[in-house]
């Protein structure tokens, strides 16, 4: 898949974190549910999937990779 | 005119109904956490209007409704009938979009413009090295610290903590003190979302102002939590540039979050 549409995305969304080195996004309190609602409406127009209400959840937006896979898996689906 | 009914399900049902409307990507100006209902609704009644292409939830505080709306993407803001009292709704929104309706079509169903704050952050690699001796408030000082809080913050959307909060607070140490000969001019609430130390509130006695008793305070802050965080946050009102220029000078950076609010009144 294209990480690099997805750093993009992330980045647009809130420049003020470490995409990178973060491995707890969400369990360090860096993205909100805010922010974990706005990625899914972003992530369903850029890779045209549907994130269900049971794959919202902390440990899918944790870091990139976490964000990849699920975005890999729900292509697959 | 759309009717209101009491929403007779629980905080789990009325979380997983949100759930999907979020899967849907229904416009919303809801974030809470699912664990969150249960509370709101210990403190309220939560009322709900459904219409064609939305829903409304309107959850009852002592002095107002709070207004969470789910719509389609293509679905506008109908009018509410009117209540006993104020209507706000407030939408945490990312500057670079803005909120989603707009507030001019808010204006379209009775709303006015109320206030609207900004999100600042500092890294704490980058709050200074600079010690500080920090006193903190005691818990006989709460009914001062009340009564501060009252008479300095709006009283809708201000989060102010209830009695039982606030005691927990200078029990704990998460209140701090700013005085001179032993007398209390003001004080910094604080807290901890997982790794980030976020600024509740600070208010100073209007005598004192302008002297640095804010500025002194926020340094208290920054020196006390640097250690143990990754960052510090505040939200801070966009007609307040007193505080602004002061969370400038100290290094904070707006993140990108806004969060305009708007009020109905009968």
């Amino acid at each position: 898949m294209d990480t690099e549409a997805l750093m993009k995305i992330l980045a647009e969304l809130r420049p003020d974190v470490d995409f990178e080195e973060n491995k707890e996004l969400v369990d360090s309190g860096e993205l909100d549910s805010f922010d974990i609602v706005s990625l899914v409406g972003e992530l369903c127009d850029a890779y045209d999937i549907e994130i269900g209400a049971d794959d919202i959840v902390p440990e899918n937006f944790n870091s990139v990779e976490a964000i990849c896979a699920l975005i890999t898996r729900l292509q697959e689906d | 005119m759309i009717e209101i009914t009491e929403n007779k399900t629980d905080g789990k049902a009325l979380a997983e109904e949100i759930a999907g409307y979020l899967s849907e990507k229904r416009r919303t100006n809801c974030f809470l956490r699912p664990e969150e209902w249960d509370g709101i609704m210990e403190r309220g009644k939560v009322f709900r209007t459904e219409f064609s292409g939305g829903l409304y939830l309107l959850a009852e505080k002592e002095r107002q409704f709070d207004l969470f709306y789910f719509l389609e993407q293509d679905a506008v803001p109908v009018s509410l009938p009117e209540l006993q009292k104020p209507v706000i709704l407030e939408q945490v929104s990312a500057e670079r979009t803005g909120a989603s309706p707009a507030p001019e079509e808010w204006k379209t169903v009775g709303f006015r413009r109320y206030l609207q704050r900004k999100r600042l952050f500092l890294a704490a690699k980058n709050a200074g090295k600079e010690s500080r001796e920090i006193t903190f408030c005691k818990e006989n000082e709460q009914e001062r610290i009340q009564t501060l809080l009252a008479e300095s913050f709006e009283p809708y959307t201000s989060e102010l903590p209830d009695a039982e909060t606030l005691a927990a607070d200078l029990r704990e140490k998460r209140v701090i003190a700013a005085r001179k000969d032993g007398s209390l001019l003001g004080f910094l609430r604080f807290g901890r979302e997982k790794k980030i130390s976020v600024l509740r509130q600070i208010a100073v006695l209007p005598a004192a102002r302008g002297g640095g008793i804010g500025d002194g305070l926020v340094r208290d802050w920054l020196a006390l939590e640097r250690e143990d965080v990754a960052k510090f946050q505040l939200w801070v009102r966009e007609d307040n540039p007193p505080a602004l220029r002061m969370y400038e000078k100290l290094g904070f950076l707006p993140d990108g979050r806004i969060a305009p609010v708007m009020i109905k009144e009968n």
